[in-house]
């Protein structure tokens, strides 16, 4: 089976969550495939090491990088300069003065991108196409047209996630008209089926749940210098991982329960109010915030937490909590998350609730023997689900297109 | 007219990245090699001939008023021993004359008075190690000034202050006055700028490392009077008072203060290191003082605000994470 993919080719502090979900389902696709991946990252590492390792082919996209990355994020800032109203003062005004050119800025990018993917896939065989979120969309609806190939959109995010409710964008727009001319459509959780139901009014009989799965985490070595215990935020600092919540969350504890501290991994564009918030609120001797660290640094400092939290708007599935969770951290997620449907015993909180998510969090830390054993089940029940299972799901999934 | 012009010679000291996973492990803060090399860059083309200018004024009897930090000190010693060497005996003369400020010239005040203070001390004790000398006049970086300013530098020996002129409060008077500070015990100021029509200028001037907009070392200034001597014309029950209550910068600096202290970040930053210092003021290592004055540096303080977004949050992140590695040795 010949299978032209459309999406990242590994993660990157742009991509995060859908990079790590793509490579490994590419790796473990072209095992049983042969695999034609384009990709709009900088991989020539990868691209070499993979074409000479395995079957996948990526077409590499290396003039486009900077400027898909930067719209990748600016997009995601234009939405939320209209919807976030005590967003930054500094960044409101620039992305008001130059949305218009951003927004255009980001669909020729996107055009152009598309027409370099079609260019290329003229001369190449393939069965499927086989796309992931929003970026890939016009390509491959320009591919299935031309090809009379089936198109299968995998989407890991959408906008209705990012801007936190359901918005008139034109990628709003762009995400429906793809889910509506793909063949199927896979999406990573229940929760996320049920919003491209009741959200893009997307047939619930061509959308196919596949969840993500996990391998061995690898964290470096790290003992934390803390005596308090640690309560986690990780993830992008942005509206839709309800970044601002964690630190209402933080004083709500803090008020109840002063030896914590609260580490805040990843970066964002909210990364400036939460300091401002964190100042005025007088935590910052009690908030760390590390920015970007590489995966394994990540996993060190889950490993080190006394407790995660997801306060997610909207979260399609959420795999850093699925690593916690492997790495035995007890959680509470929002009720948001679709992660929580591959978890035996999660706590989760409604969404915004930051007195509700701190109580949670005091309960987890008030008897650690049992979270900690809670946390061990959920650790030994999601490694049972690998990325080999989860890529196994999707081939299915695309031989019966 | 008189004129006078304070030349001010420094090197910033790099502070090393620290990542949120090198907490509590004892690393070395300071990039001495960096900064040392650095430098060395930049000796031959920037700052060997400003040296000898001033070494030129010095033996035409022109009296510079010069600022050396104890960075530049160091790394001047250490690369030329020579040059170092004739400043010293210029010194010992009392052909160039020294202006104290603060050791790495930092903006410890807007962090702290006490650390301001601690910065203070550190460069009397420097400049005694390397002059065995005491200046009489003290200039805060950037000309800073307020009250409590010149509380400090008084209660620590000097004998006058510059500070920069409120032209809104002077009401028509000029810098050539010598006024009174605002405190409990009168300490003589000098203004730096004035909004009058003067015929007294003190020229603040960047020699090398500094944020003075001009470079430009005048050869023809000479200061045939000392500028200690300006401070006792008159008699001091008829010098009028001069208040300021909050931070005035000198015009002459790059930047204006905000631009250092505004930023979320920024704040974040001065506020954590404040608690730090008047927490642990009476514990903290020499090391530890001077890993806080050092954070703020004005090129440090800018680089958060400054450069792009991403880098001034790495910036920003390594910041707090060296105060965190502070205060886990004394908690």
């Amino acid at each position: 089976m010949e299978v032209l993919m459309i999406g990242p080719g590994k993660p990157s502090p742009q991509n995060s969550g859908l990079g790590i979900a793509c490579y490994h389902i590419a790796q473990h696709l072209a095992e049983k495939v042969h695999l034609k991946l384009f990709s709009v990252e900088s991989a020539d590492e990868l691209a070499e090491q993979e074409t000479e390792q395995s079957r996948i082919e990526t077409v590499n996209r290396q003039k486009l990088t900077n400027k898909q990355q930067l719209n990748a994020d600016l997009v995601h800032l234009s939405v939320k300069s209209e919807l976030n109203p005590y967003f930054y003062a500094g960044s409101v005004e620039i992305e008001e003065q130059y949305n218009d050119n951003i927004e255009i800025s980001v669909q020729e990018a996107l055009e152009d991108f598309s027409q370099k993917i079609i260019s290329k896939s003229r001369n190449l065989d393939f069965d499927i196409i086989y796309a992931h979120d929003w970026t890939a969309i016009p390509a491959s609806k320009q591919l299935k047209e031309l090809s009379k190939k089936p198109f299968v959109l995998h989407i890991h995010a959408l906008d209705y996630d990012r801007s936190g409710k359901k918005s008139n964008s034109w990628l709003f727009d762009l995400e429906r008209e793809g889910m509506q001319k793909a063949d199927l459509v896979i999406a990573v959780s229940k929760y996320h089926k049920n919003i491209m139901v009741k959200e893009y009014g997307i047939s619930a009989s061509k959308i196919k749940v596949i969840h993500h799965g996990i391998n061995e985490l690898k964290p470096s070595a790290y003992k934390a210098p803390f005596k308090e215990d640690i309560v986690l935020f990780c993830g992008r600092l942005s509206l839709q991982k309800g970044a601002t919540t964690f630190i209402d969350i933080a004083e709500a504890l803090i008020q109840k329960e002063n030896k914590l501290r609260f580490v805040v991994v990843g970066q964002g564009e909210l990364m400036e109010e939460m300091i401002s918030s964190a100042t005025e609120k007088g935590l910052m001797d009690k908030i760390h915030f590390t920015g970007f660290l590489p995966q394994e640094d990540v996993f060190a400092v889950m490993k080190a937490s006394q407790a995660m939290v997801m306060p997610s708007l909207s979260e399609p599935f959420g795999l850093s909590a699925l690593e916690a969770v492997s790495l035995e951290v007890p959680l509470v997620l929002s009720k948001n998350c679709g992660v929580a449907e591959v978890l035996s015993n999660v706590n989760t909180v409604t969404t915004k609730d930051a007195a509700a998510y701190a109580t949670a969090v005091r309960a987890l830390l008030a008897d650690k023997k049992q979270s900690l054993k809670v946390a061990k089940e959920n650790a030994a029940s999601v490694k049972k689900r690998n990325w080999k299972d989860v890529s196994s799901e999707i081939l299915s999934a695309l031989k019966q297109v | 007219m008189d004129n006078y012009q304070i030349i001010h010679f420094n090197h910033p000291l790099e502070v090393k990245r620290l990542s949120f996973l090198d907490i509590g492990k004892n690393r070395s803060a300071i990039n001495e090699l960096n900064s040392q090399q650095d430098f060395v860059n930049d000796f031959a083309d920037l700052v060997h001939s400003k040296l000898k200018t001033v070494l030129k004024m010095a033996d035409e009897r022109k009296m510079p008023l010069v600022f050396f930090s104890l960075p530049f000190l160091k790394f001047l010693k250490q690369h030329d021993t020579n040059l170092m060497l004739e400043i010293k005996k210029q010194v010992d003369t009392g052909k160039i004359q020294l202006v104290g400020s603060c050791a790495y010239h930092s903006f410890s005040y807007l962090c702290s008075p006490l650390l301001f203070k601690k910065e203070v001390e550190l460069y009397l004790d420097g400049l005694n190690e390397y002059f065995e000398k005491k200046p009489g006049i003290f200039i805060n970086t950037a000309c800073l000034y307020d009250d409590q300013v010149a509380e400090i530098v008084n209660a620590l020996g000097y004998q006058g202050i510059i500070a920069t002129a409120n032209p809104w409060h002077l009401a028509g008077k000029h810098s050539g006055q010598v006024y009174k500070s605002n405190t409990a015990q009168p300490f003589n100021i000098l203004l730096s700028n004035g909004d009058g029509p003067d015929n007294f200028q003190i020229s603040l001037v960047n020699g090398y490392g500094s944020a003075y907009n001009s470079d430009f070392i005048d050869k023809g200034v000479s200061n045939n009077k000392q500028i200690q001597e300006l401070f006792m014309l008159d008699s001091s029950d008829e010098h009028s008072v001069y208040a300021v209550s909050l931070p005035l910068s000198s015009p002459s600096w790059e930047h204006k203060i905000p631009d250092y202290t505004n930023n979320p970040l920024q704040k974040a930053l001065l506020k954590q290191a404040a608690n730090l210092v008047n927490q642990f003021h009476e514990k903290l290592s020499d090391e530890d003082y001077k890993l806080l004055m050092l954070l703020c540096q004005p090129d440090h303080l800018l680089q958060i605000n400054q450069t792009s977004k991403e880098e001034g949050y790495d910036h920003f992140i390594s910041s707090m994470n060296w105060l965190t590695d502070i205060s886990l040795r004394y908690k």
